[in-house]
């Protein structure tokens, strides 16, 4: 049952916010335990705004929707964890992030906070302080990250709508191993006050959900311009326009530095996604590889900057992991960060005339579906790479440029079993998140794209 | 502190200790290379993209 199926019930009178909301927490007692997606459930808070809907809002976009925010997200009353055990020491948030806030004044229900991979630094859904992000899939197997706890929540059936943080592909990743539709929107689209930052030049924020259209309703919500964000650009709402269709839309597959990253599962993905996309041709980016390492650079460089006054004090309390590329980000010269940043420049000149020829272009989004926990080695081909630092190699070019991408999960090849989630990504230029997400709808009604799992009932 | 890549380190007061520096420093090679790569043949008429700036704003 989608979130908007659960808006349209509460509107209807056929269903109470009250309802879905104790459904949920229910639900999360029983499973939570063995998916490790929950770091704080706040069902008194959720309690209360689920009467205010069912007295006020029944008419809101998303009436009566729970939700829960990667715990990156404020959340006025909790501390902001961001996966680490040093932000413990912090202070309760006095007030929620926008997002929360705005997607609550859209009627939707938060009912908690999740886990995630320490300061957003790695592709896992690892946690050393909080235990991992499991797969609902296959619970031996990462979730997928940073917002790992974002894909095991609503893949798990936990929530139909979660909210995670996109720098390198945080939203994607976890959207591709756990069979999910999501969304980084173009940089500066979402603001994202309240949220623990990593890298100011490319952190976004963005929604994970079930179909495309609870990922077009909850980016909906959040739009418009915030002074709070300086980045936040000061565009009014556009909405996704879903029932517009791809009628007209040209759509290039892209190879090269894509095809051979991705494994044979990734690119057989894209492939059926493809096929479903009438008159989809060839395309190049031969920027891509050097547009992955100037996005690896700035995020060492910028990261390692936030976290300076930590790493000074109290290195040994991150996550070993995190620390090691930390450390190694505050020791770059300053001369290769401004080249990077520079790069990225020359990279933006050199990509975006694409989009002259080509309304969305489609990319694997993992080289493979979700490795087993505590896995620290990718195969790609004949090279064995450092795993959470590579399994989002073929996001993170779009990260560099901003660029908005839609997070589609790909059906199972027929007769192949159920083996586990794949997703591609729609890639569209600077602020056409509405181009992502109409191809995201079209493949999912076309059948080539549906969520993986059970679709859980929350009425 | 036996490499000298990690020097830099105590300046900034990073205490870095003994057991961490090998992962640090495949880290800060592979930071340095990759770097170094993407610094190659920018043309001088380049400002990097601002940091606060999206990428299709006027």
């Amino acid at each position: 049952m989608s979130a908007a199926a659960i808006a349209g019930a509460v509107r209807d009178g056929r269903a109470d916010a009250a309802g879905v909301v104790e459904l949920t927490l229910s639900r999360i007692a029983e499973r939570d335990a063995a998916l490790g997606a929950f770091t704080a459930v706040l069902a008194d808070r959720a309690r209360a705004r689920a009467a205010w809907v069912d007295r006020e809002g029944r008419h809101l976009p998303l009436a009566g929707v729970p939700f829960a925010v990667k715990n990156l997200f404020d959340v006025a009353g909790l501390t902001t964890l961001a996966g680490s055990r040093i932000n413990r020491d912090l202070p309760p948030a006095a007030a929620d992030a926008a997002a929360v806030r705005r997607l609550e004044a859209a009627g939707a229900v938060l009912v908690g906070a999740l886990n995630m991979g320490e300061y957003a630094y790695d592709f896992t859904g690892e946690n050393a302080h909080y235990g991992p992000s499991r797969n609902p899939h296959d619970t031996g197997r990462m979730a997928g990250g940073s917002s790992g706890g974002s894909g095991t929540a609503v893949a798990g059936g936990l929530v139909p709508l979660a909210l995670g943080s996109d720098t390198n592909g945080s939203v994607r990743v976890p959207a591709a191993f756990c069979g999910l539709f999501g969304l980084r929107p173009t940089y500066g689209r979402l603001s994202r006050a309240g949220t623990f930052p990593f890298v100011a030049s490319l952190d976004t924020v963005g929604p994970l959900a079930r179909t495309a259209a609870d990922v077009a309703l909850a980016y909906e919500a959040m739009q418009g311009p915030d002074a709070l964000d300086p980045a936040c650009a000061g565009r009014s709402v556009e909405p996704a326009r879903l029932a517009d269709g791809i009628e007209g839309l040209r759509v290039g597959v892209l190879g090269g530095y894509f095809r051979d990253n991705a494994g044979p599962d990734a690119w057989a993905a894209l492939e059926r996604a493809a096929a479903a996309l009438p008159g989809a041709g060839k395309a190049e980016w031969p920027g891509a590889a050097f547009a992955r390492q100037a996005a690896y650079v700035v995020t060492a460089v910028e990261g390692a900057a936030l976290h300076l006054g930590r790493l000074r004090t109290r290195a040994a309390e991150f996550d070993p992991e995190v620390r090691d590329r930390l450390i190694a980000g505050a020791l770059v010269p300053g001369s290769l960060y401004v080249a990077a940043q520079r790069h990225r420049r020359a990279a933006r000149d050199a990509m975006l005339p694409l989009f002259d020829r080509f309304d969305a272009l489609l990319a694997p989004s993992t080289p493979c579906p979700a490795p087993p926990l505590g896995a620290k080695v990718l195969r790609v081909g004949d090279e064995e790479l450092p795993l959470r630092a590579t399994v989002g190699l073929l996001a993170q070019p779009f990260s560099c440029l901003g660029l908005p991408v839609a997070a589609v999960p790909i059906v199972a090849k027929q007769g192949a079993g159920p083996g586990l989630p794949l997703g591609v990504q729609v890639v569209a230029a600077p602020w056409r998140e509405d181009v992502c997400l109409r191809v995201a709808a079209h493949l999912e009604q076309a059948g080539v794209a549906r969520a993986a799992g059970e679709d859980p009932a929350w009425t | 502190m036996t490499d000298p890549l990690l020097a830099p380190a105590e300046a900034l007061g990073i205490a870095v200790a003994p057991e961490w520096e090998a992962a640090v420093l495949f880290h800060l090679r592979l930071l340095l290379r990759l770097g170094a790569e993407v610094s190659e043949g920018l043309p001088d008429a380049l400002d990097p993209l601002p940091l606060d700036r999206p990428p299709g704003a006027p």
